[in-house]
């Protein structure tokens, strides 16, 4: 309880003691709470990211103290070479029919699992399983399933007679990519059954009721009521994709190896990035340079956040206001 | 326990928006002060600028004999009441009462014992290991009396605490409010856009419109002499009645022109108006079908046609039409005429349920002259 | 009017059989892509009990013995045993780091009024577009020059920062959501903003922040490309390098290779069974929302 003292009149009293600084300090007080997280933050991604705008503007090799600028070379450079297009185009392709993959087959499970048959908690827990193994867990058994002799894939296609299928799935030229493609989207398969597996259980029942009780068929419904009000969905995914196979890498390190096997037919940008950083065996150390790599990253950073900010816009002008 | 007194208080936001203008107030020790105005009048600003939520833009806060206008709410010794009830909906209703005890180091089994006596006072014994989501509105009211009262705090500062309780239910509280805080004799500001609360709890009543302070009174004081037209429109239900009008005296007659009409009035309530233009107010209880007293004074009637009668059962309200230009308060210091179609404005009296009146009647009504308010044609302030 | 119009007599029990249909095809459907995601899982697990000549004598069959050998071995010669805690050490450390400064940021930035508020918001969400690929080459450096290599904390300092976007997107809204009135309760009551922290807001954002550390733990203990590149040997390694290093010596050695990747595959799983709810939400809102 505040103590009494005798009673004053006059407008200057004695100002309580303060504990909690003064009125200007506190206005910045919440900024404490943003300090430990900002300095990480500043150290480990800002920090490295300005330096890596430097480095992209000079000869820099990754060893060695001599950053000579060249000014924008080394973009220059990769936006000149067959190298890169060929890797962004596998990238291209790769989210090309991992998207329709998505759209299709994952929209379809969804759709069977809101009807909720029988077991569907064990479904979706097993569809979902994928998702949380590690890239590399992935690629080692998918590297085993599809080895030429001793794997899965092939014995069992000659033990049912249809041996004449059998390939050497991940070094043949045609199927080396469509393979790693396959690998990824069994990966992937989870994300979209659960995204719009959640998005089917947000539409109100009531009107999927209404469209019924108005006469639309099932097929109607879900393409009149039921698909518009995924678009959410739709474009988290469409997104969702995008970044996750223009930022793909361990999953053909692991499959195909840094020099995107066989002669670059798997070839992406994550792995051209990587061994123009850090070299791989096979590739002559003239081709190793830093600063390039660099300059090749900060391209696929633009080319992305450009990209899928112009996705997002137009995707969402679809999408029903919520 | 303290008195706090507001010097100059000032709210302005970034726009020049100015919530509160020179607040000064003087709150005794002990005393229930009622803050009331319509929304937007400033009382929740300047509740919140006296706990600390808020900083003054000018102007100083005293509680007891410090001025606490830059400490934290934290250092300022209160205990708030939201209209929310702000309670912490992951504790326990026990760790809600306890929390201010527990955060200021009380040894546990103090805070036992204390927690104890206040749920016995509140009767929420039951309840005390209840999440607040298990409670109904009227017991979460319950819990954070409980957290205010159990620090024994200088100062009580209650936000619109009884707004979301139903109608029964807040007049129970109101009265165990009152009870409470008068037997723990803690000085209280209490902020009410209702003016029944104000009117039923406070010591005094400090009425706010637009940021400025109206008036500061006793409840009666405040009803029975409004200071200006904002007052004596905002306490009251229905409003007092207002309307434009002409005084003209004769010698120790005076006479009110309202319209067509006039009214002798006792020249003992006019003080030194002067003549001409000026604000008539009569309040609805203050007017009677002349048919129930039949020795009213004949030159202090009017003469109307009946519009709507609505029966409340021990009284009804009966709007007749008056001629008279209205003077309707729209702001505090900008008073904007409302002539009703065909120049006919609305008064309401409030008469016995013996009356007969009907609809489209014309009838006989008894002004109590002497009880008559009357305000400055251009101010709007009372003169008297 | 509809029974004379339309209904013909009929039709409700070939409307009951065409819905049995289609539950029978519907069970089909999903059996059918439950064994094309479990089969490669099965693979994995009896592979790890595999000796050399199993894989050619019998490549897709049960293992002729079950050889737990694999397991003993992936211990000790595929460094499992320094690799294993590792994991654990670096994802749970990263994973409360990120998440407790996350939380604060949460909380100091909630209030959108207050100075630098929605700049530093967007600073750190901006985050989530930075490639690794670009940063990781000054942080090897970086990491270097402050004589990280070799110790664990050349993973643990930057899975922190880079888990702070993701936190900061999912609690700094949520922290935002919480009523004004309810810290105010707790200021007027004496708290310090720190206590305010720790005792109101922090239990409050809970749902976040076990979605934040799904999100983050599930990353951080399958991250592959950062170990690769700054940590060179066992005792500083992470179990997918270590395994992939590893694999560079022994590369025919498929059943110990295995029983590694089972072992570093089984605790996530585990804990996914476990609250598969919490991961399947918590992963989603993180992707729907970066």
């Amino acid at each position: 309880m505040a103590t009494l003292s005798p009673s004053a009149s006059t407008l200057t009293r004695p100002a309580r003691r303060s504990r909690s600084g003064s009125k200007g300090a506190r206005k910045y007080a919440h900024l404490w709470f943003v300090l430990p997280g900002l300095l990480f933050f500043l150290a480990f991604m800002i920090y490295p990211a300005l330096f890596a705008l430097y480095v992209s503007t000079t000869g820099w090799t990754g060893l060695g103290n001599e950053f000579p600028f060249v000014g924008l070379d080394n973009f220059a450079k990769a936006l000149t070479a067959p190298t890169f297009y060929r890797a962004a185009s596998n990238n291209l392709i790769m989210f090309a029919v991992i998207l329709i993959v998505q759209h299709t087959i994952g929209l379809f499970l969804a759709v069977q699992l809101n009807a909720k048959p029988r077991f569907m908690e064990f479904y979706r827990t097993v569809l979902f399983l994928p998702v949380i193994f590690s890239l590399v867990a992935t690629g080692f058994i998918w590297t085993l399933m599809l080895s030429p002799h001793i794997g899965f894939i092939n014995p069992v296609l000659k033990d049912l007679g249809l041996g004449f299928l059998a390939k050497n799935w991940l070094s043949d030229i045609t199927w080396a990519l469509p393979t790693v493609i396959f690998v990824q989207a069994w990966q992937g398969l989870g994300w979209a059954v659960i995204i719009y597996l959640s998005g089917l259980q947000n539409i109100p029942e009531e009107m999927t009721q209404a469209a019924e009780i108005d006469g639309a068929s099932a097929w109607q419904t879900f393409w009149r009521i039921t698909f518009p009000m995924l678009s959410p969905a739709t474009t988290a995914l469409t997104i969702l994709t995008f970044i996750g196979t223009f930022r793909a890498f361990d999953v053909v390190y692991v499959l195909t190896g840094p020099i995107g096997s066989p002669a670059g037919r798997t070839d992406i940008l994550g792995t051209l990035i990587y061994r123009t950083a850090f070299g791989a065996a096979g590739q002559s150390s003239a081709d190793v340079r830093m600063s390039y790599a660099i300059a090749m990253s900060l391209i696929v950073f633009g080319g992305m956040a450009i990209i899928s900010g112009v996705m997002i816009k137009l995707l969402r002008r679809r999408e029903i206001e919520g | 326990m303290a008195n706090v007194s507001l010097r100059g208080l000032t709210k302005r936001y970034d726009g020049g928006v100015v919530a509160l203008n020179h607040l000064s107030i003087d709150v005794a020790d002990g005393e229930f002060l009622v803050l009331v105005g319509p929304s937007g009048c400033g009382k929740s600003t300047a509740l919140k600028m006296i706990a600390g939520l808020e900083d003054a833009s000018e102007g100083e806060i005293a509680i007891g004999d410090e001025v606490v206008t830059d400490l934290a709410a934290r250092d300022r010794d209160i205990a708030m009441i939201f209209q929310s009830y702000a309670l912490y909906p992951h504790m326990t209703v026990f760790d809600n009462i306890a929390f201010p005890l527990q955060i200021a180091r009380v040894p546990k089994a103090e805070i036992k014992e204390r927690v104890a006596k206040v749920a016995k006072t509140l009767q929420l014994e039951p309840y005390l290991a209840r999440r607040p989501g298990k409670l109904s509105g009227g017991q979460r009211q319950r819990v954070a009396m409980g957290r205010a009262i159990i620090r024994q705090p200088a100062l009580f500062l209650m936000d619109e605490p009884l707004s979301n309780l139903d109608a029964k239910l807040r007049v129970q509280m109101r009265s165990e409010i009152a009870t409470i805080q008068k037997r723990l004799n803690v000085t209280t500001i209490y902020v009410t856009h209702d003016q029944v609360e104000a009117m039923t709890m406070g010591d005094r009543v400090a009425l706010l419109n637009g940021g400025v302070l109206q008036q500061i009174d006793t409840p009666t004081n405040i009803y029975n002499r409004p200071a200006n037209t904002f007052v004596a429109s905002f306490i009251g239900s229905p409003s007092m009645n207002l309307f434009r009008g002409r005084l003209v005296r004769q010698g120790a007659e005076a006479t009110l022109h309202l319209g067509s009409q006039s009214l002798a009035v006792p020249s003992s309530i006019l003080a030194d108006a002067p003549d001409g233009e000026i604000i008539i107010g009569i309040r609805p209880e203050d007017l009677e079908d002349a048919a129930l007293v039949p020795n009213h004074p004949v030159n202090q009637r009017l003469r109307s046609k009946v519009l709507i009668t609505e029966s409340l059962g021990s009284d009804q309200m009966v709007h007749f039409a008056m001629d008279a230009p209205m003077a309707k308060v729209a702001d505090h210091d900008l008073l904007d005429d409302l002539v009703v179609a065909e120049g006919v404005g609305v008064c309401i009296g409030r008469f016995d349920a013996r009356s007969t009146a009907r609809p489209g009647d014309i009838v006989e009504v008894a002004v109590a002259s002497d009880r008559i308010h009357i305000f400055d044609a251009a101010t709007g302030l009372a003169i008297r | 009017m509809t029974a004379i119009t339309q209904t013909p007599p009929r039709r409700r029990p070939s409307k009951k059989r065409s819905r049995l249909i289609a539950g029978i095809g519907r069970q089909f459907v999903l059996i059918l892509v439950s064994i094309i995601v479990l089969i490669p899982m099965l693979y994995m697990v009896l592979a790890s009990f595999k000796s050399v000549a199993d894989f050619f004598g019998n490549p897709y069959g049960l293992p002729s013995i079950w050889n737990w050998d694999n397991y003993s071995r992936a211990w000790a010669d595929a460094h499992v045993s320094i690799t294993l805690p590792n994991t654990i050490i670096v994802t749970g450390a990263a994973v409360i780091g990120s998440t407790v400064l996350a939380a604060l940021i949460a909380f100091g930035l909630s209030r959108k009024d207050k100075p630098f508020a929605i700049g530093l918001y967007t600073l750190f969400v901006a985050g989530l577009l930075v490639p690794v690929h670009m940063i990781i080459l000054p942080l090897f450096f970086m990491l270097k020059a402050l004589g990280l290599f070799g110790t664990l904390f050349a993973l643990i300092l930057p899975y922190i920062a880079l888990g702070l976007p993701l936190g900061v997107l999912i609690l700094t809204p949520l922290a935002a959501t919480i009523p004004r009135d309810l810290i105010s309760a707790a200021e007027v009551d004496g708290a310090t903003q720190w206590q305010i922290f720790w005792r109101v807001v922090l239990p409050l954002l809970k749902p976040g922040i076990i979605s934040v550390a799904i999100l983050n733990g599930t990353w951080m203990w399958n991250e592959f490309f950062i170990p690769l590149i700054v940590a060179f040997t066992p005792q500083s390694q992470t179990m997918p390098v270590g395994i992939v290093s590893f694999i560079g010596t022994y590369s025919t050695e498929w059943g110990l290779v295995f029983a590694s990747v089972v072992i570093a595959t089984a605790p996530i799983v585990f804990a996914y069974l476990l609250i598969t709810r919490q991961f399947q939400s918590g992963l989603t809102a993180g992707a729907v929302k970066g």
